[in-house]
């Protein structure tokens, strides 16, 4: 039995007649095999057995869109129908109603906007409009007048239980159905008195909380744990917290499976700040009903200490490079309010802001924002406390970075029209002038140039001095900072990735199969290095050496920071992270460091390799799960969290 | 371990009356009406999460309905399908590793999303044992034995070699064998 067949008992269903026959032959004679092909079937049997999906009868379905709109069936029609019937017969005693609340709402309660938490701001603009609390509460005025008619038929139009149903039937709306709930009613009566914190009544169904549980009772055994604790928002770098109050719970306005309690923190110094806190959905939900707890919530990131790895320490005080004195950056309101103000900051799960990209004179940086799931925006945020500005209006934005001479933004987003060509070839270049930031919609769309579009990848594209570079078609291209078309600069040269030329153009280094390879532009020559699986490359600032992270695609092996020469000779390599994505490099100005943003198991480390001596260093803290940015001069590094504000940290050397 | 595999070659206009533009829409229906179900249950087996699954087959649909005009000319739709379906995931994937916040130290590998409570146990130790898979591996293990696709096809959808795609399966099967504890 010299041979065994495991490999192809792992396609047995592909393998030809002849093959299939020599297998069978081998397998009625061999236990060893015989016992795999019996763990791939029970593999087989049990993966066909998982569950199925179906898909869903209504909601977000595909449909081809103008063409062929999808039709309704009968039933949804006659439904529909019955309902409007319904609303239009309650319309009038609803408009009687909301006359007389609204007259109450105008001198009642504030609103759940942050501006009201934090008065004298304006608001970057935003996409959160709440429905009409008016529609929402339609449905339960119906079935509450519907109820108290049914019973009043029922009984034989006896009044003692129509009565009696009528008060329950008001007490029920006014205490769990805005806007009726705006009326003072028992149950909001109790929170206030038992709760200690005070609620927006314009949002429907907030008094499930009293079915539920308060959100607020789930937060406090977390939030006392961060007591004492210092970190980055909402904790303060320097100030210990030494206190919280809740001041509000509230729902969503429209998912209201989501709440949001709004904390104050009081930090050792006596200064605070407001952060709103998002707990998701109860964990029991019967009908729109919340009968118990609260589950998976948006303390997630609260909780997590974001502690050192075992083999990757924090750097220390005598670490060759290490993170100094912090102080949060003195930026207009409004940057501090970009991920504060749109639905994103319920979930815990969604995107805020994200990344930032430092201009290279120092000036301020650029900032994606996203307002809601899939779209995205890019801010630039200057430095001056001037006002954030939006570079790219409603559009789905990807990567983005700028001209070394700070003059123009470059950013990838994807291209419909691209995509309806060729879906695997539909992301677009776009440069902006940066002084047409902020400008008004019109003047910002004419100073938009798209470089090129049907691109495979949407990196950045390289940027030095002499233009945008990229692939397409099998070929490099320069689109000349000058203006002007894109010019070819080499053919037969292709990359699933973007290229990254060196500062004098003279060498393009880029990433082909899992290799690195570099190629130069004069001579044509060209040196690969199989080894080396280049996920992200940034030249040196002297334009002499190359940080490549290394990385493999199936995340078997730790991540690796690769330096090599200009002439495509290895110089050194580090782990950095033990597997996962990382963003570009970063070079110190002297080109004595390489910094680096990772991601191991979902977090964001700051990982600093000082190339003199070798060490590799994670420069975090506890309770700093930070994105970072270099900021030019080297001296410091930008840190975000996405909880809003924005903080410098001293790089020590 | 035989089965019968679903036909998949290219597909044939029935109403020569039609615009073009009609035939290639009611191709598409058809495609739609046939692969919207298995495609919906691939991309649970790979992502492990029922309602991104159900928002991310109908975006793959809104993909391929955008590429449409390339249907009459392709040989494998299915594969097609699958391949929009699978860059999908993976780019999902990818912005969620790069921006999501996620628990630090959480024991789930950064596919999962929470577990289903009315998993039949047994379903839940293997949809596990498969999240633990690399994507690479996990993406042709459940293209074959779930989705039924052969090893052309898969080879079809993820652009690479049939011999690379007969790789993966065995290296995802001594995997799978080991995560699952068999």
């Amino acid at each position: 039995m010299a041979e065994h067949y495991h490999d192809q008992l792992a396609y047995y269903g592909d393998l030809t007649p002849d093959e299939r026959r020599a297998v069978d032959a081998h397998l009625a004679a061999c236990a060893e095999c015989q016992a795999t092909w019996a763990a791939y079937r029970r593999q087989d049997a049990a993966l066909e057995a998982l569950p199925r999906l179906r898909p869903r009868p209504s909601g977000r379905r595909w449909s081809p869109g103008a063409s062929a709109p999808a039709r309704p069936s009968l039933r949804w029609a006659v439904a529909r129908l019955g309902d409007a019937l319904a609303l239009g017969g309650l319309a009038a005693l609803l408009w009687l109603f909301a006359l007389q609340v609204q007259g109450l709402a105008a001198g009642g309660a504030g609103t759940l906007t942050p501006a009201a938490l934090e008065p004298g701001l304006t608001l970057p603009p935003t996409r959160l409009q709440p429905p009409s609390p008016w529609l929402d509460a339609l449905p339960w005025l119906a079935a509450a007048l519907l109820a108290v008619g049914l019973l009043f038929i029922l009984t034989r139009r006896s009044l003692v239980p129509t009565f009696t149903g009528l008060v329950l039937a008001g007490l029920l709306l006014t205490g769990f159905v805005s806007p009726f709930s705006l009326v003072p009613n028992p149950v909001a009566l109790a929170w206030r008195v038992v709760g200690g914190y005070s609620y927006d009544p314009r949002l429907p169904f907030k008094n499930d909380f009293l079915i539920a549980g308060s959100p607020a009772r789930e937060l406090r055994p977390y939030l006392d744990q961060l007591i004492g604790q210092t970190g980055l928002s909402p904790l303060d770098p320097n100030q210990p917290l030494a206190r919280y109050e809740i001041l509000r719970v509230s729902l969503h306005p429209v998912r209201n499976r989501v709440a949001l309690v709004t904390t104050r923190f009081i930090y050792a110094d006596g200064s605070s700040r407001v952060y709103p806190v998002p707990l998701l959905g109860p964990a029991v939900d019967v009908g729109g009903f919340w009968l118990a707890g609260w589950r998976a919530d948006g303390l997630e990131r609260l909780r997590s200490q974001h502690l050192a790895f075992p083999e990757q320490p924090f750097a220390t005080e005598t670490a060759p490079l290490r993170l100094g004195a912090v102080q949060a950056l003195a930026l207009h309101p409004e940057a501090n309010r970009l991920d504060e103000i749109n639905p994103g900051h319920w979930l815990w799960d969604s995107v805020r802001v994200e990344r930032l990209v430092a201009a290279p004179d120092g000036s301020g940086f650029l900032a994606a924002v996203e307002p809601e799931a899939g779209l995205r925006q890019l801010w630039w945020v200057p430095f001056d406390g001037t006002a954030p500005a939006l570079v790219a209006p409603v559009s789905d934005i990807r990567e983005y970075g700028w001209s070394p001479d700070s003059r123009t933004i470059v950013y990838t987003r994807f291209d419909p029209e691209a995509a309806a060509v060729d879906i695997f070839h539909a992301f677009a270049i776009v440069s902006v002038p940066r002084d047409q930031a902020g400008a008004d919609s019109a003047s910002r769309t004419s100073g938009a140039t798209t470089l090129a579009t049907g691109l495979s990848t949407d990196q950045l594209p390289g940027l030095t001095d002499a233009g945008v570079w990229f692939f397409h078609s099998g070929q490099l291209w320069l689109a000349p900072s000058t203006g002007g078309v894109p010019v070819v600069q080499r053919s037969e040269i292709s990359s699933n990735q973007a290229p990254r030329p060196s500062p004098d153009g003279r060498l393009v280094a880029y990433a082909q199969a899992g290799r690195l390879c570099l190629a130069d532009l004069a001579d044509g020559g060209e040196v690969c290095l199989d080894d080396v699986a280049a996920a992200e490359l940034t030249w040196s600032p002297d334009g002499q050496r190359l940080a490549v992270v290394d990385r493999d695609v199936n995340n078997l092996r730790p991540v690796r920071l690769v330096i090599v020469s200009a002439a495509g000779a290895l110089q050194a390599a580090f782990e950095i992270a033990p597997r996962d994505v990382t963003d570009p490099p970063q070079w110190t100005p002297d080109g004595g460091a390489v910094l680096i943003q990772t991601f191991p198991q979902d977090g964001r480390r700051i990982i600093a390799v000082d190339l003199a001596s070798g060490q590799v260093l994670d420069l975090s803290r506890e309770h700093w799960d930070a994105y970072f940015t270099l900021l030019p001069g080297g001296e410091a590094l930008l840190l975000n969290n996405g909880r809003g504000g924005y903080w410098r940290a001293e790089l020590v050397r | 371990m035989l089965r019968a595999r679903p036909i998949s070659g290219p597909l044939t206009l029935t109403a020569p009356t039609a615009s073009p533009e009609q035939r290639v829409t009611a191709l598409f229906e058809r495609l739609y009406a046939e692969y919207e179900t298995p495609i919906l249950n691939y991309l649970y087996r790979l992502l492990g999460d029922p309602a991104l699954a159900q928002d991310l087959v109908q975006e793959a649909f809104t993909r391929a309905w955008k590429a449409r005009q390339a249907l009459p000319s392709l040989e494998n739709p299915r594969a097609w399908l699958y391949r929009i379906a699978t860059n999908l995931a993976h780019d999902h994937v990818r912005r969620a590793r790069l921006f999501s916040w996620l628990p630090l130290f959480g024991d789930e590998p950064a596919l999962t999303a929470e577990p289903d409570e009315a998993d039949p146990l047994e379903a839940r130790r293997m949809r596990r044992a498969l999240l633990k898979l690399s994507p690479d591996y996990r993406v042709p293990l459940v293209l074959y034995t779930c989705q039924s696709l052969s090893v052309a096809e898969i080879a079809a959808a993820l652009e690479i070699s049939s011999e690379a795609v007969k790789q993966r399966l065995v290296r995802a099967r001594q995997q799978l064998r080991q995560a699952y504890g068999d």
